[in-house]
């Protein structure tokens, strides 16, 4: 699971994050939503390791990732994150980029193409990939390393709406059936309530909102758009 | 200014960097008569000898080459990829030695640091030497490229590594990799300006394939063969520059953008101290050395009053046109790289092979041919001129300065000016958006024509107006009159000088690349 | 469009400016610009004729001048060439660039150091010779003659410049001359054998000597002077006084064929020959050797050469040397 505890974290003198906190669950699927600028990338990013906060923790699977001074390094996190840009490396091939993250048996990695149906493309680079198996590819390589976390910047905010619909679906069957807790950033309300099972919303570096969906009680798309009215008019 | 229009004058100025050289190579194939014979191409027929001295340009410009990636990388690596001790201050200074001339670098380390190098029978001599001198000079060439492909990378490439893989492993398969272009790149121009220069296999007694082409000038006053001999040198290095150019594709080697301030920085711990003494003996041997022993060198104050009284003529001549031909430069150099860009076709394809066949021609090969084809009636009023060695400057060096601001205009969006089209004309448009977005790499473009211009000594020696000397010459002339503090204050003024001058350009290239909109 | 014409007149403009001058005179010289320089000044001053000299550099000692010289032929740029040697002025004779002048001085020269057409005639003189550092070795330790070099005590003791090149050129080709090709061609090879340190320059050959990195050095009188009035720990030596003597390069002047301003140029040519030229040269640093008739013999046996003769000599003396010293 991930557990963020009161992270606070500005970059330039400017505060960025502001005594953050907020958990998910092994299998489950929290969205984290929230206008651009709010601070949502940057939570990814302490939570991968790849920085720290001016203060506060962060806790993987009851052992303290970051605390203080302390931060363990990115690799040992056992976290995977998909980038909105996708970050997939023009000069590997598809089975090079998994073999790249693989630890121990390349059994599954094979598996893994094939569930990603992308048996078949394993030597072509991601030049010569269509739009969805460059976004299958980013999932295969992010489960590629067995991770208990998965972390996800808008990875399909590009994708026509079929398209997206699918690979949310492969996604969170993922989720579910290996267990992983994930975080996914987006800015679809409709599609957060729907799919998500717990939601966090953020507003100028702060939580203003967090639902546990389901088990609270189905939130609605009224009390999501509150939160950003306030926004809006610049409060 | 329509397309056509604008390829047209690019393919003009092609004509007039190359021209200098078919006159040569024209006046070369024909007989006494002035009918066409191919006579003089047995010169081609390279003798064992000139096999030995091409063979060891090569190995020069293969060494230096290897040896400015091996030095150039890693520092690149460390300063923007590391916490190491100094980092900023290292950043702010070690491409100041680019300034240092190779010339100088060479006569600072053989004449004015005891126990440099070329010490008659102690220390390094010959290749070694060699090596060191162009390594100590050109290394910032593959840092600076190395940092703009670090720059430039996406940072999330690296950092989706790193997530699974610990720092070793994402710098070898993913960052290593993902800058290789740069390295080849930065790789390629140290191997052409190695394998072309002159002086200081001069200076250091290595017997270089250029000599051989020196020698059938100046000691045969055969012309003819002298030009076809610097066929293979000109062969040599487009086969290198090929070989990249087919690499890189439509990649761009110099990145202007501006820097996102991220990237990642790995943690040294204690290292950090102990690496730091890479980035420091390296700064200090190609940066701090050579101007502490021109210091010493040049003596107290009274030397430098007195260097100052023979040779402020030449700084301010030398100044004012190293500036005008930069100048020049960046104005004709911009159609000519919007050309490249921005259009398909064969005909790009033509003027992209046509600017870059210069690179690998020996200085003097262009002096020569400069002579040729500008003594006319019809340019007396440019011959005999400072405008004729402004122009020979332009020639010399207009290919590097394309491809700077080529890089510029590769990043700007075409469809910002074809919004532009629909509200005005093709000049308006350039002027009004592309001009103002291009503008930083018009600066880098003028920095790199100024420092070429500034120290180049082959090429301007056979053009420069009578009564009329550049620093370079005067530095030459006093170092055969064996005044060495005069030569080591003309030096330190020449440094000073390129400083001062870089130094405003970086202000200016600052506050335009800073601007808000950008 | 507009800032382009703006743009380009005030270049024209500027062009302009700078070439149009009343009397004026182009004279490319290979004398070191420390000494010509103060002779051009002094003519610019009593004549009121505006000087544009070109230097030449050492990395191309002599030639480079020569060379620009050849390849301006179809439209000469300068009147007067001011050669420090003479064989590169017997080369442009055979180049065809230039023509003759016989100057009021004319006469006043030996038939051995002036053409007999008035093509070139030669002045003040510097000699070739050797320098040694006294702390390493003294004089009495030298060999009677510089062919004495190739024995084995002189092994890596010995610096030379390239001998393709420069006043080195021409001593080779003297010797080609004075002691015939097959013996020099031995020499030269000795000399390669001896491991001779090839040097860039006659300038260079002196800093080795006065460094102590080599204890004899052959150089022109010039170069060693600026030593020896340093006060550096060097003595001149004036080789092979007791056999072939030592050899003398005369300054040359000559006028260039087609030469832009003729009259100013011919003045030039006579204030260089003069008397007052001669002597200032002789006083100066350079402490050259005065020529014309009358003067005070040099202090030393001179290698009797025919100049023109020496340069035929140079293009076979430079094909072999390319191929045993430039490898």
């Amino acid at each position: 699971m991930i557990q963020v505890n009161q992270v606070s974290f500005s970059r330039n003198k400017k505060p960025i994050l502001r005594d953050v906190s907020l958990q998910a669950e092994p299998g489950q699927c929290l969205a984290l939503l929230g206008p651009s600028g709010a601070g949502k990338t940057s939570l990814l990013r302490i939570i991968a390791g790849l920085e720290t906060p001016d203060s506060g923790e962060v806790i993987l699977s009851a052992q303290v990732a970051t605390k203080g001074a302390f931060a363990a390094p990115p690799e040992e996190r056992k976290t995977s994150m998909i980038f909105q840009s996708l970050a997939l490396w023009p000069h590997m091939t598809v089975e090079q980029h998994i073999a790249f993250v693989e630890r121990g048996d390349g059994e599954t990695g094979k598996d893994l193409l094939t569930r990603m149906k992308l048996d078949g493309k394993e030597k072509h680079y991601p030049d010569q990939l269509s739009g969805g198996e460059k976004q299958r590819l980013a999932i295969a390589r992010a489960l590629a390393s067995k991770p208990r976390r998965l972390l996800l910047d808008e990875p399909f905010s590009n994708l026509d709406e079929i398209l997206k619909e699918n690979l949310l679906s492969l996604f969170l069957e993922q989720v579910r059936t290996q267990n992983i807790a994930s975080i996914i950033v987006t800015h679809n309300v409709n599609e957060a309530i729907e799919k998500a099972d717990s939601m966090a919303i953020m507003v100028s570096g702060r939580i203003k909102k967090f639902w546990i969906n389901k088990k609270d009680r189905i939130i609605t798309r009224k009390e999501v758009l509150e939160c950003f009215e306030e926004y809006r008019y610049g409060k | 200014m329509g397309r056509k229009r604008l390829l047209a004058f690019s393919l003009l100025f092609s004509g007039f960097v190359l021209a200098p050289f078919l006159m040569l190579f024209f006046s070369a194939l024909t007989n006494g008569e002035g009918s066409l014979s191919f006579e003089n191409l047995h010169v081609l027929k390279l003798t064992s000898r000139q096999w030995v001295l091409l063979g060891r340009s090569v190995l020069l410009g293969v060494g230096a080459s290897l040896g400015c990636v091996i030095l150039g990388a890693p520092m690149s690596l460390l300063l923007n990829r590391t916490d190491v001790w100094g980092r900023s201050f290292f950043r702010k200074v070690y491409w100041l030695s680019l300034i240092l001339p190779p010339y100088i670098q060479a006569i600072v380390w053989s004449k004015y640091i005891p126990g440099g190098i070329d010490s008659g029978w102690t220390g390094m001599t010959g290749l070694p030497a060699a090596f060191f001198v162009f390594i100590l000079s050109f290394y910032p060439i593959v840092t600076l490229l190395v940092s703009s492909g670090l720059e430039a990378m996406d940072q999330s490439l690296e950092e989706t590594a790193r997530l699974h893989r610990g720092p070793w492993a994402a710098m070898r398969k993913v960052t290593l990799p993902l800058l290789f272009p740069h390295i080849a790149c930065g790789a390629i121009l140290v191997f052409v300006f190695t394998i072309i220069n002159f002086e200081v296999a001069d200076i250091l007694r290595l017997k270089v394939y250029p000599l051989e082409i020196f020698i059938f000038f100046s000691a045969y006053y055969d012309e003819k063969s002298a030009t076809i001999l610097s066929l293979p040198l000109i062969f040599t290095t487009l086969i290198f520059v090929w070989a990249q150019m087919r690499y890189m594709g439509e990649k761009s080697y110099v990145n202007l953008g501006r820097s996102q301030g991220g990237g990642i920085v790995y943690s040294l711990g204690r290292r950090r101290y102990v690496l730091a003494l890479f980035p420091a003996v390296i700064t200090f041997l190609a940066l701090a050395a050579p101007i502490l022993a021109l210091l010493k060198g040049a003596g107290n104050l009274v030397n430098y009053g007195n260097a100052w009284k023979g040779g402020a003529g030449a700084v301010w001549y030398s100044l004012w046109t190293s500036a005008a031909s930069a100048g020049g430069m960046a104005l004709f150099s911009f159609p000519v790289a919007y050309c490249l860009v921005r259009m398909r076709g064969g005909l790009r394809g033509v003027l992209d092979f046509l600017i870059q066949t210069p690179f690998g021609a020996p200085s003097i090969v262009l002096g020569i041919g400069f002579i040729t084809l500008w003594n006319q009636p019809f340019f007396d009023a440019v011959y005999g001129t400072s405008l004729l060695l402004i122009l020979a400057m332009i020639a010399a060096y207009s290919p590097f300065v394309i491809k700077v601001i080529s890089a510029g205009i590769k990043r700007v969006d075409e469809d910002l000016e074809s919004v532009g089209r629909m509200g005005a004309g093709p000049l308006k448009v350039a002027a009004r958006i592309l001009l103002p977005l291009t503008a930083p790499s018009l600066i880098a473009g003028f920095a790199v024509g100024f420092i070429l211009s500034l120290s180049n000594l082959g090429t301007s020696l056979l053009v420069v107006a009578p009564g009329r000397s550049t620093l370079p010459i005067t530095i030459y002339n006093y170092l055969h009159y064996g005044a060495d503090e005069t030569v080591c204050a003309l030096s330190l003024f020449l440094l000073a000088l390129t400083a001062a001058s870089l130094a405003l350009l970086l202000l200016i290239y600052k506050y335009l690349s800073g601007r808000a909109w950008r | 469009m507009k800032h382009w014409r703006i743009l380009l007149s005030i270049l024209l403009v500027g062009v302009l400016a700078t070439s149009a001058s009343a009397e004026e005179v182009v004279v490319y010289t290979s004398v070191d610009r420390m000494f010509s320089e103060p002779i051009l000044q002094k003519f610019e001053k009593d004549t009121g004729i505006k000087v544009l000299a070109m230097y030449d550099v050492e990395a191309s000692k002599t030639v480079g001048l020569v060379n620009r010289l050849i390849a301006e032929k179809r439209r000469p740029r300068a009147d007067v060439f001011w050669n420090s040697e003479v064989i590169r002025t017997i080369q442009l004779l055979k180049e065809d660039v230039l023509t003759p002048y016989k100057s009021v001085y004319y006469d006043d020269f030996p038939a051995t150091f002036k053409d007999k057409d008035g093509y070139w005639t030669g002045f003040a003189g510097r000699a070739r010779v050797l320098l040694i550092n006294t702390t390493m070795i003294q004089e009495k330790d030298l060999p009677p003659s510089i062919l004495d070099f190739t024995k084995p005590e002189w092994k890596g003791k010995v610096t030379i410049a390239y001998p393709l090149f420069g006043t080195t050129a021409m001593h080779v080709a003297a010797l080609y001359d004075y002691i015939g090709t097959e013996k020099t061609e031995a020499y030269l090879k000795g000399l390669a054998a001896n491991d001779v340190l090839v040097v860039d320059g006659n300038s260079v050959t002196r800093d080795l000597v006065v460094q102590g990195k080599v204890p004899v050095g052959f150089t022109d009188t010039d170069d060693a002077q600026v030593a020896i009035d340093k006060g550096d720990p060097v003595q001149m030596i004036f080789p092979d006084s007791t056999g072939m003597g030592t050899l003398l390069i005369p300054n040359t002047v000559m006028m260039i064929k087609g030469a832009p301003h003729p009259e100013t140029g011919q003045k030039l040519i006579d204030y260089l020959l003069s008397p007052e030229t001669e002597k200032a040269l002789q006083e100066g640093e350079s402490a050259q050797i005065p020529l014309r008739k009358g003067s005070s013999p040099p202090g030393f046996k001179a290698m009797e050469v025919d100049y023109a003769k020496v340069a035929d000599y140079l293009e076979p003396s430079a094909k072999f040397c390319q191929e045993i010293f430039v490898r």
